[in-house]
Protein backbone atom coordinates (compact mmCIF):
# COMPACT_ATOMS: atom_id res chain seq x y z
CA UNK A 1 0.00 0.00 0.00
CA UNK A 2 2.87 2.43 1.15
CA UNK A 3 4.68 1.94 -2.50
CA UNK A 4 1.27 2.53 -3.95
CA UNK A 5 1.07 5.80 -2.45
CA UNK A 6 4.45 6.81 -2.92
CA UNK A 7 3.77 6.04 -6.63
CA UNK A 8 0.88 7.81 -6.96
CA UNK A 9 2.25 10.94 -5.10
CA UNK A 10 5.57 10.74 -6.71
CA UNK A 11 3.60 11.03 -10.19
CA UNK A 12 1.75 13.71 -9.25
CA UNK A 13 4.35 15.61 -8.23
CA UNK A 14 6.66 13.75 -10.97
CA UNK A 15 3.79 15.63 -13.85
CA UNK A 16 4.83 19.49 -11.99
CA UNK A 17 8.14 18.91 -12.39
CA UNK A 18 7.99 17.68 -16.17
CA UNK A 19 5.50 20.72 -16.82
CA UNK A 20 8.19 23.03 -14.90
CA UNK A 21 10.88 21.49 -17.32
CA UNK A 22 9.01 21.12 -21.08
CA UNK A 23 9.99 24.72 -22.03
CA UNK A 24 13.50 24.60 -21.07
CA UNK A 25 13.99 21.42 -22.86
CA UNK A 26 11.81 22.49 -25.93
CA UNK A 27 14.14 25.88 -25.98
CA UNK A 28 17.00 24.22 -25.93
CA UNK A 29 16.30 21.43 -28.03
CA UNK A 30 15.09 24.04 -30.58
CA UNK A 31 17.19 26.95 -30.26
CA UNK A 32 20.00 25.25 -28.47
CA UNK A 33 20.21 27.79 -25.86
CA UNK A 34 20.13 26.89 -22.16
CA UNK A 35 18.01 29.36 -20.23
CA UNK A 36 19.42 30.27 -17.09
CA UNK A 37 16.64 32.20 -16.18
CA UNK A 38 13.74 29.42 -16.70
CA UNK A 39 12.98 29.22 -12.75
CA UNK A 40 12.95 32.76 -12.58
CA UNK A 41 10.22 33.00 -14.88
CA UNK A 42 8.33 30.29 -12.90
CA UNK A 43 9.03 32.21 -10.03
CA UNK A 44 7.17 35.04 -12.03
CA UNK A 45 4.48 33.35 -12.91
CA UNK A 46 3.73 32.64 -9.18
CA UNK A 47 4.32 36.12 -7.78
CA UNK A 48 1.59 37.04 -10.83
CA UNK A 49 -1.15 33.96 -9.88
CA UNK A 50 -0.21 34.97 -6.28
CA UNK A 51 -1.37 39.01 -6.79
CA UNK A 52 -3.86 38.63 -8.45
CA UNK A 53 -5.29 35.76 -6.29
CA UNK A 54 -5.55 37.95 -3.54
CA UNK A 55 -6.11 41.41 -5.48
CA UNK A 56 -8.49 40.15 -7.22
CA UNK A 57 -9.76 37.27 -6.19
CA UNK A 58 -8.35 35.25 -9.64
CA UNK A 59 -7.97 31.67 -9.09
CA UNK A 60 -5.14 30.50 -9.86
CA UNK A 61 -6.18 27.62 -11.95
CA UNK A 62 -7.79 30.95 -14.43
CA UNK A 63 -4.84 33.27 -14.00
CA UNK A 64 -2.64 30.43 -15.44
CA UNK A 65 -5.46 31.08 -19.05
CA UNK A 66 -4.45 34.81 -18.49
CA UNK A 67 -0.42 34.38 -17.35
CA UNK A 68 -0.13 32.14 -20.77
CA UNK A 69 -0.35 34.97 -23.35
CA UNK A 70 1.27 37.45 -21.12
CA UNK A 71 4.25 35.45 -20.86
CA UNK A 72 4.40 34.63 -24.41
CA UNK A 73 4.85 38.78 -24.76
CA UNK A 74 7.46 38.53 -21.74
CA UNK A 75 9.15 35.75 -23.55
CA UNK A 76 9.18 38.05 -26.92
CA UNK A 77 10.55 40.99 -25.26
CA UNK A 78 13.05 39.26 -23.58
CA UNK A 79 14.16 37.13 -26.71
CA UNK A 80 14.21 39.96 -29.16
CA UNK A 81 16.21 42.13 -26.15
CA UNK A 82 18.77 39.21 -24.73
CA UNK A 83 18.97 35.85 -26.74
CA UNK A 84 18.41 36.93 -30.57
CA UNK A 85 21.16 39.53 -30.64
CA UNK A 86 23.73 36.51 -29.87
CA UNK A 87 22.40 33.82 -31.80
CA UNK A 88 24.37 32.98 -34.89
CA UNK A 89 27.72 34.82 -33.59
CA UNK A 90 31.17 32.99 -32.35
CA UNK A 91 30.44 31.49 -28.84
CA UNK A 92 26.66 31.83 -28.92
CA UNK A 93 26.09 28.52 -26.26
CA UNK A 94 28.53 30.32 -23.55
CA UNK A 95 26.63 33.89 -24.20
CA UNK A 96 23.19 32.82 -24.25
CA UNK A 97 24.43 31.43 -20.72
CA UNK A 98 25.95 34.33 -19.61
CA UNK A 99 23.15 36.63 -21.04
CA UNK A 100 20.58 34.58 -19.12
CA UNK A 101 22.40 34.48 -16.19
CA UNK A 102 22.64 37.77 -16.15
CA UNK A 103 18.91 38.15 -16.83
CA UNK A 104 18.29 35.53 -13.47
CA UNK A 105 19.65 38.28 -10.82
CA UNK A 106 17.82 41.45 -12.44
CA UNK A 107 14.75 39.32 -12.34
CA UNK A 108 15.17 37.77 -8.86
CA UNK A 109 16.30 41.19 -7.19
CA UNK A 110 13.98 42.90 -8.97
CA UNK A 111 10.92 41.03 -6.86
CA UNK A 112 12.86 41.11 -4.09
CA UNK A 113 13.25 45.21 -4.28
CA UNK A 114 9.47 45.27 -5.29
CA UNK A 115 8.07 42.64 -3.19
CA UNK A 116 10.81 41.74 -0.33
CA UNK A 117 11.72 38.52 0.77
CA UNK A 118 8.95 37.01 2.22
CA UNK A 119 7.39 33.82 1.59
CA UNK A 120 4.04 33.99 -0.08
CA UNK A 121 1.56 31.45 -0.05
CA UNK A 122 -1.90 31.26 -0.88
CA UNK A 123 -4.84 28.93 0.67
CA UNK A 124 -7.79 27.52 -1.49
CA UNK A 125 -11.04 26.74 -0.81
CA UNK A 126 -10.72 22.82 -0.39
CA UNK A 127 -6.98 22.86 -1.51
CA UNK A 128 -5.95 21.11 1.20
CA UNK A 129 -8.16 18.22 0.98
CA UNK A 130 -7.15 14.92 -0.37
CA UNK A 131 -9.19 12.52 -2.53
CA UNK A 132 -9.45 8.77 -1.49
CA UNK A 133 -9.17 6.52 -4.42
CA UNK A 134 -9.05 2.63 -3.33
CA UNK A 135 -7.06 3.63 0.26
CA UNK A 136 -4.77 6.39 -2.09
CA UNK A 137 -4.60 9.51 -1.10
CA UNK A 138 -4.22 12.00 -3.61
CA UNK A 139 -3.75 15.76 -2.29
CA UNK A 140 -6.18 17.48 -4.31
CA UNK A 141 -4.28 20.92 -5.43
CA UNK A 142 -1.56 18.24 -6.78
CA UNK A 143 -4.02 16.46 -8.54
CA UNK A 144 -5.39 19.27 -10.07
CA UNK A 145 -2.21 20.55 -11.33
CA UNK A 146 -1.21 17.38 -12.52
CA UNK A 147 -4.54 16.99 -14.57
CA UNK A 148 -3.56 20.50 -16.19
CA UNK A 149 0.44 19.13 -16.85
CA UNK A 150 -1.19 16.18 -18.51
CA UNK A 151 -3.60 17.50 -20.52
CA UNK A 152 -1.10 20.53 -21.72
CA UNK A 153 1.06 17.67 -22.52
CA UNK A 154 -1.07 15.69 -24.67
CA UNK A 155 -1.78 19.14 -26.28
CA UNK A 156 1.70 19.96 -27.17
CA UNK A 157 2.55 16.77 -28.14
CA UNK A 158 -0.38 16.67 -30.45
CA UNK A 159 0.58 20.01 -32.31
CA UNK A 160 4.22 18.73 -32.35
CA UNK A 161 3.49 15.53 -34.32
CA UNK A 162 0.06 16.14 -36.19
CA UNK A 163 0.66 19.99 -37.23
CA UNK A 164 2.46 21.51 -40.04
CA UNK A 165 4.04 24.15 -37.68
CA UNK A 166 4.74 21.71 -35.19
CA UNK A 167 6.46 19.71 -37.65
CA UNK A 168 8.53 22.93 -39.04
CA UNK A 169 9.48 22.80 -35.01
CA UNK A 170 11.01 19.36 -35.06
CA UNK A 171 12.73 20.48 -38.00
CA UNK A 172 14.52 23.45 -36.73
CA UNK A 173 15.70 21.36 -33.63
CA UNK A 174 17.02 18.61 -36.30
CA UNK A 175 18.69 20.53 -38.70
CA UNK A 176 18.67 24.21 -38.52
CA UNK A 177 20.44 24.63 -41.89
CA UNK A 178 18.31 22.04 -43.76
CA UNK A 179 14.94 24.28 -42.14
CA UNK A 180 16.12 27.33 -44.06
CA UNK A 181 17.03 25.33 -47.65
CA UNK A 182 13.47 24.02 -46.99
CA UNK A 183 11.55 27.47 -46.96
CA UNK A 184 11.07 27.09 -43.21
CA UNK A 185 11.46 31.28 -41.80
CA UNK A 186 13.92 29.64 -38.62
CA UNK A 187 14.07 33.35 -37.14
CA UNK A 188 9.95 33.06 -36.63
CA UNK A 189 10.10 29.40 -35.10
CA UNK A 190 12.95 30.56 -32.44
CA UNK A 191 11.05 33.10 -31.51
CA UNK A 192 7.75 31.14 -31.50
CA UNK A 193 9.39 28.41 -29.52
CA UNK A 194 11.08 30.85 -27.22
CA UNK A 195 7.87 32.49 -26.31
CA UNK A 196 5.82 29.31 -25.48
CA UNK A 197 8.44 27.58 -23.28
CA UNK A 198 8.68 30.77 -21.19
CA UNK A 199 4.73 30.83 -21.31
CA UNK A 200 4.38 27.53 -20.05
CA UNK A 201 6.96 27.83 -17.78
CA UNK A 202 4.89 30.77 -16.09
CA UNK A 203 1.84 28.97 -16.52
CA UNK A 204 3.53 26.12 -14.32
CA UNK A 205 4.06 29.50 -11.63
CA UNK A 206 0.52 29.90 -11.41
CA UNK A 207 -0.38 26.27 -11.19
CA UNK A 208 1.85 25.06 -8.61
CA UNK A 209 1.35 28.53 -6.34
CA UNK A 210 -1.56 26.31 -4.26
CA UNK A 211 1.15 23.81 -3.41
CA UNK A 212 4.65 25.84 -3.17
CA UNK A 213 5.14 29.19 -1.59
CA UNK A 214 6.73 31.94 -3.76
CA UNK A 215 9.71 34.12 -2.96
CA UNK A 216 12.75 35.84 -5.23
CA UNK A 217 14.87 32.61 -5.45
CA UNK A 218 12.15 29.85 -5.55
CA UNK A 219 13.36 29.89 -9.40
CA UNK A 220 16.91 28.60 -8.62
CA UNK A 221 15.50 25.71 -6.81
CA UNK A 222 13.27 24.36 -9.47
CA UNK A 223 15.64 25.35 -11.39
CA UNK A 224 18.19 22.82 -10.35
CA UNK A 225 15.40 20.21 -10.79
CA UNK A 226 14.48 21.16 -14.01
CA UNK A 227 17.85 20.98 -15.38
CA UNK A 228 18.28 17.18 -13.47
CA UNK A 229 15.08 16.04 -15.08
CA UNK A 230 15.92 17.06 -18.78
CA UNK A 231 19.64 15.79 -18.88
CA UNK A 232 18.23 12.96 -16.76
CA UNK A 233 15.44 12.32 -19.79
CA UNK A 234 17.05 13.60 -23.07
CA UNK A 235 18.56 16.80 -23.47
CA UNK A 236 16.34 18.76 -26.21
CA UNK A 237 13.34 16.08 -26.12
CA UNK A 238 10.24 16.89 -25.07
CA UNK A 239 9.10 13.12 -24.14
CA UNK A 240 12.32 12.80 -22.25
CA UNK A 241 11.26 16.09 -20.30
CA UNK A 242 7.97 13.93 -19.16
CA UNK A 243 9.66 10.98 -18.34
CA UNK A 244 12.53 12.97 -16.32
CA UNK A 245 9.85 14.34 -14.52
CA UNK A 246 7.94 11.41 -13.63
CA UNK A 247 11.20 9.78 -12.37
CA UNK A 248 12.52 12.70 -10.29
CA UNK A 249 9.22 13.13 -8.86
CA UNK A 250 8.89 9.16 -7.67
CA UNK A 251 12.28 9.32 -6.15
CA UNK A 252 11.96 12.49 -4.22
CA UNK A 253 8.49 11.32 -2.81
CA UNK A 254 10.19 7.68 -2.32
CA UNK A 255 13.44 9.67 -0.39
CA UNK A 256 10.72 11.91 1.36
CA UNK A 257 8.69 9.05 3.08
CA UNK A 258 11.70 6.61 3.60
CA UNK A 259 14.66 8.99 4.46
CA UNK A 260 13.84 13.18 4.96
CA UNK A 261 12.22 15.43 2.76
CA UNK A 262 15.02 17.78 2.85
CA UNK A 263 17.45 14.81 1.78
CA UNK A 264 15.01 14.42 -1.50
CA UNK A 265 17.49 16.49 -3.50
CA UNK A 266 20.27 13.99 -2.49
CA UNK A 267 18.63 11.23 -3.69
CA UNK A 268 17.38 12.12 -6.92
CA UNK A 269 20.77 13.91 -7.78
CA UNK A 270 22.36 10.33 -6.92
CA UNK A 271 19.60 8.59 -9.32
CA UNK A 272 20.72 11.36 -12.14
CA UNK A 273 24.43 10.54 -11.59
CA UNK A 274 23.45 6.65 -11.95
CA UNK A 275 21.64 7.39 -15.01
CA UNK A 276 24.54 9.56 -16.07
CA UNK A 277 27.18 7.17 -15.96
CA UNK A 278 25.12 4.17 -17.43
CA UNK A 279 23.30 6.16 -20.01
CA UNK A 280 25.23 9.82 -20.47
CA UNK A 281 22.34 11.16 -23.29
CA UNK A 282 20.36 10.66 -20.89
CA UNK A 283 17.11 8.10 -20.58
CA UNK A 284 15.91 8.67 -23.93
CA UNK A 285 19.24 10.35 -25.69
CA UNK A 286 18.65 11.01 -29.36
CA UNK A 287 16.00 8.07 -29.57
CA UNK A 288 12.87 10.00 -29.14
CA UNK A 289 10.92 11.94 -31.92
CA UNK A 290 10.33 14.59 -30.12
CA UNK B 1 18.11 32.39 -65.36
CA UNK B 2 20.79 32.14 -62.66
CA UNK B 3 23.63 34.52 -62.88
CA UNK B 4 26.80 35.46 -60.55
CA UNK B 5 29.05 38.27 -61.16
CA UNK B 6 31.92 38.86 -59.46
CA UNK B 7 31.22 36.85 -56.16
CA UNK B 8 33.43 37.58 -53.52
CA UNK B 9 33.19 34.79 -49.89
CA UNK B 10 35.32 35.03 -46.81
CA UNK B 11 34.90 33.52 -43.57
CA UNK B 12 36.46 36.10 -41.19
CA UNK B 13 39.65 36.76 -42.89
CA UNK B 14 40.17 33.85 -44.89
CA UNK B 15 38.69 34.15 -48.67
CA UNK B 16 37.37 31.30 -49.79
CA UNK B 17 35.60 32.79 -53.79
CA UNK B 18 37.61 35.88 -55.93
CA UNK B 19 35.69 37.28 -58.18
CA UNK B 20 33.85 34.58 -59.64
CA UNK B 21 31.34 34.70 -62.63
CA UNK B 22 29.33 32.04 -63.14
CA UNK B 23 25.68 31.58 -65.60
CA UNK B 24 23.08 28.27 -65.54
CA UNK B 25 20.54 28.89 -67.94
CA UNK B 26 17.07 26.95 -68.19
CA UNK B 27 16.92 23.96 -69.49
CA UNK B 28 20.54 23.06 -68.79
CA UNK B 29 22.48 20.27 -66.57
CA UNK B 30 25.74 22.01 -65.53
CA UNK B 31 28.58 20.52 -63.16
CA UNK B 32 30.35 22.29 -61.19
CA UNK B 33 34.09 20.20 -60.30
CA UNK B 34 36.76 21.20 -58.21
CA UNK B 35 38.98 19.53 -55.74
CA UNK B 36 38.10 19.17 -51.59
CA UNK B 37 38.54 23.22 -50.06
CA UNK B 38 38.03 24.37 -53.44
CA UNK B 39 35.10 26.52 -52.57
CA UNK B 40 32.55 24.76 -54.26
CA UNK B 41 30.13 24.33 -51.43
CA UNK B 42 30.36 27.56 -50.56
CA UNK B 43 29.24 28.51 -53.65
CA UNK B 44 26.28 26.55 -53.03
CA UNK B 45 25.38 27.96 -49.96
CA UNK B 46 26.34 31.58 -50.87
CA UNK B 47 23.71 31.12 -53.96
CA UNK B 48 20.94 29.68 -51.27
CA UNK B 49 21.43 32.19 -48.53
CA UNK B 50 23.60 30.50 -45.71
CA UNK B 51 26.64 32.04 -46.45
CA UNK B 52 26.42 35.91 -47.01
CA UNK B 53 29.27 36.96 -49.75
CA UNK B 54 31.54 39.87 -49.14
CA UNK B 55 30.99 40.99 -52.45
CA UNK B 56 29.44 40.47 -56.02
CA UNK B 57 25.92 39.86 -57.32
CA UNK B 58 23.71 36.99 -58.02
CA UNK B 59 20.67 37.09 -59.85
CA UNK B 60 17.76 34.26 -60.34
CA UNK B 61 15.00 34.84 -63.31
CA UNK B 62 15.77 38.22 -63.53
CA UNK B 63 15.14 38.87 -59.94
CA UNK B 64 18.30 39.99 -57.37
CA UNK B 65 18.80 36.88 -55.09
CA UNK B 66 20.91 38.45 -52.46
CA UNK B 67 17.47 40.62 -51.87
CA UNK B 68 15.46 37.57 -51.36
CA UNK B 69 15.24 35.83 -47.28
CA UNK B 70 17.00 32.94 -47.72
CA UNK B 71 13.94 31.21 -46.53
CA UNK B 72 12.24 32.86 -49.23
CA UNK B 73 14.57 31.63 -52.11
CA UNK B 74 12.74 28.08 -51.83
CA UNK B 75 9.40 29.84 -53.09
CA UNK B 76 10.75 31.51 -55.95
CA UNK B 77 11.91 28.49 -57.33
CA UNK B 78 15.90 27.53 -56.17
CA UNK B 79 16.24 24.87 -53.77
CA UNK B 80 19.12 22.95 -52.96
CA UNK B 81 20.25 19.33 -51.75
CA UNK B 82 22.22 19.92 -49.48
CA UNK B 83 26.00 18.03 -49.07
CA UNK B 84 25.38 15.06 -46.93
CA UNK B 85 21.40 14.73 -47.49
CA UNK B 86 20.58 16.88 -44.09
CA UNK B 87 17.26 15.01 -43.77
CA UNK B 88 15.41 15.32 -41.02
CA UNK B 89 16.58 12.33 -39.56
CA UNK B 90 13.50 11.71 -36.74
CA UNK B 91 10.89 12.72 -38.71
CA UNK B 92 9.26 9.67 -41.12
CA UNK B 93 9.77 10.01 -45.22
CA UNK B 94 6.55 11.40 -45.92
CA UNK B 95 6.64 14.09 -43.01
CA UNK B 96 10.45 15.03 -44.86
CA UNK B 97 9.18 15.40 -48.15
CA UNK B 98 5.36 17.48 -46.93
CA UNK B 99 7.42 20.08 -44.70
CA UNK B 100 9.10 20.78 -48.06
CA UNK B 101 5.90 21.52 -49.80
CA UNK B 102 6.01 25.09 -50.45
CA UNK B 103 3.56 27.33 -48.55
CA UNK B 104 2.61 24.15 -46.79
CA UNK B 105 0.07 23.02 -49.78
CA UNK B 106 1.15 19.18 -50.77
CA UNK B 107 0.58 18.89 -54.38
CA UNK B 108 -0.45 14.99 -54.50
CA UNK B 109 0.62 15.28 -58.48
CA UNK B 110 4.25 15.85 -57.12
CA UNK B 111 4.00 13.31 -54.59
CA UNK B 112 2.83 10.57 -57.09
CA UNK B 113 5.82 11.69 -59.34
CA UNK B 114 8.19 11.11 -56.98
CA UNK B 115 6.86 7.78 -55.68
CA UNK B 116 6.92 6.41 -59.20
CA UNK B 117 10.37 8.05 -59.61
CA UNK B 118 11.50 6.32 -56.86
CA UNK B 119 9.51 3.39 -55.94
CA UNK B 120 11.61 2.79 -52.87
CA UNK B 121 10.22 5.79 -51.17
CA UNK B 122 7.10 4.77 -51.68
CA UNK B 123 7.48 1.67 -49.97
CA UNK B 124 9.34 3.20 -47.09
CA UNK B 125 7.10 6.36 -46.38
CA UNK B 126 6.20 5.83 -42.80
CA UNK B 127 10.21 4.70 -41.92
CA UNK B 128 12.14 7.17 -40.15
CA UNK B 129 14.65 8.85 -42.96
CA UNK B 130 17.58 8.25 -40.09
CA UNK B 131 16.96 4.55 -40.63
CA UNK B 132 16.89 4.64 -44.63
CA UNK B 133 20.20 2.80 -46.19
CA UNK B 134 22.59 6.11 -48.05
CA UNK B 135 20.94 5.74 -51.21
CA UNK B 136 17.23 6.06 -50.38
CA UNK B 137 18.30 8.95 -48.29
CA UNK B 138 19.90 10.40 -51.09
CA UNK B 139 16.94 9.48 -53.35
CA UNK B 140 14.87 11.31 -50.18
CA UNK B 141 16.96 14.63 -50.08
CA UNK B 142 16.50 14.94 -53.73
CA UNK B 143 12.78 14.13 -53.66
CA UNK B 144 12.13 16.88 -50.59
CA UNK B 145 14.38 18.88 -53.16
CA UNK B 146 11.45 18.51 -56.04
CA UNK B 147 8.31 18.94 -53.27
CA UNK B 148 8.86 22.46 -53.52
CA UNK B 149 8.81 22.47 -57.57
CA UNK B 150 11.91 23.98 -58.10
CA UNK B 151 12.96 25.79 -61.54
CA UNK B 152 16.65 25.55 -60.72
CA UNK B 153 17.87 22.33 -58.67
CA UNK B 154 21.06 22.59 -57.11
CA UNK B 155 22.90 19.36 -55.31
CA UNK B 156 26.09 19.08 -53.91
CA UNK B 157 27.32 15.99 -54.62
CA UNK B 158 24.55 14.15 -54.51
CA UNK B 159 26.67 11.04 -54.93
CA UNK B 160 28.84 11.34 -51.93
CA UNK B 161 29.28 7.66 -50.44
CA UNK B 162 27.26 6.16 -52.79
CA UNK B 163 27.80 2.87 -54.38
CA UNK B 164 28.98 2.74 -57.96
CA UNK B 165 25.45 1.58 -58.90
CA UNK B 166 23.43 3.74 -57.05
CA UNK B 167 25.11 6.64 -58.43
CA UNK B 168 24.07 5.87 -61.51
CA UNK B 169 20.55 5.42 -60.04
CA UNK B 170 20.91 9.04 -58.82
CA UNK B 171 22.31 10.87 -62.37
CA UNK B 172 19.48 8.81 -63.76
CA UNK B 173 17.11 10.38 -61.70
CA UNK B 174 18.36 14.06 -62.67
CA UNK B 175 18.51 13.26 -66.29
CA UNK B 176 14.40 12.53 -65.73
CA UNK B 177 14.22 15.62 -63.86
CA UNK B 178 15.57 17.72 -66.53
CA UNK B 179 12.65 15.88 -68.77
CA UNK B 180 10.57 17.53 -66.39
CA UNK B 181 11.43 21.00 -66.89
CA UNK B 182 13.75 21.48 -63.69
CA UNK B 183 17.24 22.95 -64.53
CA UNK B 184 20.04 21.40 -62.56
CA UNK B 185 23.66 23.05 -61.39
CA UNK B 186 25.29 20.54 -58.96
CA UNK B 187 28.64 19.70 -57.86
CA UNK B 188 30.63 16.66 -58.27
CA UNK B 189 33.68 14.39 -57.88
CA UNK B 190 32.96 11.69 -60.46
CA UNK B 191 34.20 13.85 -63.48
CA UNK B 192 33.63 11.47 -65.82
CA UNK B 193 30.01 10.23 -65.24
CA UNK B 194 28.62 13.88 -64.36
CA UNK B 195 29.61 15.19 -67.38
CA UNK B 196 28.17 12.48 -69.47
CA UNK B 197 24.69 14.05 -68.01
CA UNK B 198 25.56 17.18 -68.14
CA UNK B 199 25.74 19.96 -71.29
CA UNK B 200 28.56 22.59 -69.58
CA UNK B 201 30.96 22.32 -66.80
CA UNK B 202 32.72 24.70 -64.92
CA UNK B 203 36.20 23.88 -62.73
CA UNK B 204 36.66 25.69 -59.39
CA UNK B 205 40.38 25.70 -57.95
CA UNK B 206 41.34 27.68 -54.91
CA UNK B 207 38.29 29.70 -55.19
CA UNK B 208 38.17 30.83 -58.85
CA UNK B 209 36.78 29.35 -61.90
CA UNK B 210 39.96 27.84 -64.18
CA UNK B 211 37.85 26.50 -67.01
CA UNK B 212 34.17 26.86 -68.30
CA UNK B 213 33.65 24.49 -71.34
CA UNK B 214 31.02 22.07 -72.59
CA UNK B 215 30.83 18.91 -71.21
CA UNK B 216 32.16 17.17 -74.35
CA UNK B 217 35.48 19.83 -74.44
CA UNK B 218 35.88 19.30 -71.09
CA UNK B 219 36.59 15.87 -71.07
CA UNK B 220 38.82 15.93 -73.97
CA UNK B 221 40.68 18.51 -71.80
CA UNK B 222 44.25 17.70 -71.37
CA UNK B 223 44.35 19.30 -68.02
CA UNK B 224 41.46 17.38 -67.26
CA UNK B 225 42.69 14.11 -68.13
CA UNK B 226 45.53 14.51 -66.13
CA UNK B 227 44.11 15.74 -62.80
CA UNK B 228 40.99 14.54 -62.47
CA UNK B 229 40.30 11.06 -65.16
CA UNK B 230 43.94 10.69 -64.05
CA UNK B 231 44.50 9.21 -68.13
Amino acid sequence: MIGLQILASGILLGGIYALISVGLNLIFGVIKVVNMAHGDFLMLGMYAAYFLFTGLAISPYVSAIIIFPVFMVIGYVVFRLVVKPLLGKAETETNTILATSGLQFVLQNLVLMLFTADYRAIQLEGGATSFNIGGVMLSANRTWAFLICLILAVALYYILMHTRLGAQVRAVSQDRDASVLMGINVDRIYALTFCVGVAMVGLAGAIILPVFSAYPTVGTFFSTSSFVVVVLGGLGSFTGALLGGLIIGIVETAAGVFASTELAQVFSLLVFLIVLFVRPQGLLGKGARV
Amino acid sequence: MLEVKNLNVAYGDTQVIWDLNLHVEEGEIVTLLGPNGAGKTTLLRTICGLVKPKSGQITFCGEDLLSIKPHKRPEHGLIMVPEGRKLFPKMTVEENLFIAAGKGKVDSDTVDWIFELMPRLAERRKQLAGTLSGGEQQMCAIARGIMGKPKLLMLDEPSLGLAPIIVEQVFDILLKLREKGITIFFVEQFVEQSLGISQRGYLLEDGRIVLEEDSQAMLGNDYIKQVYLGI
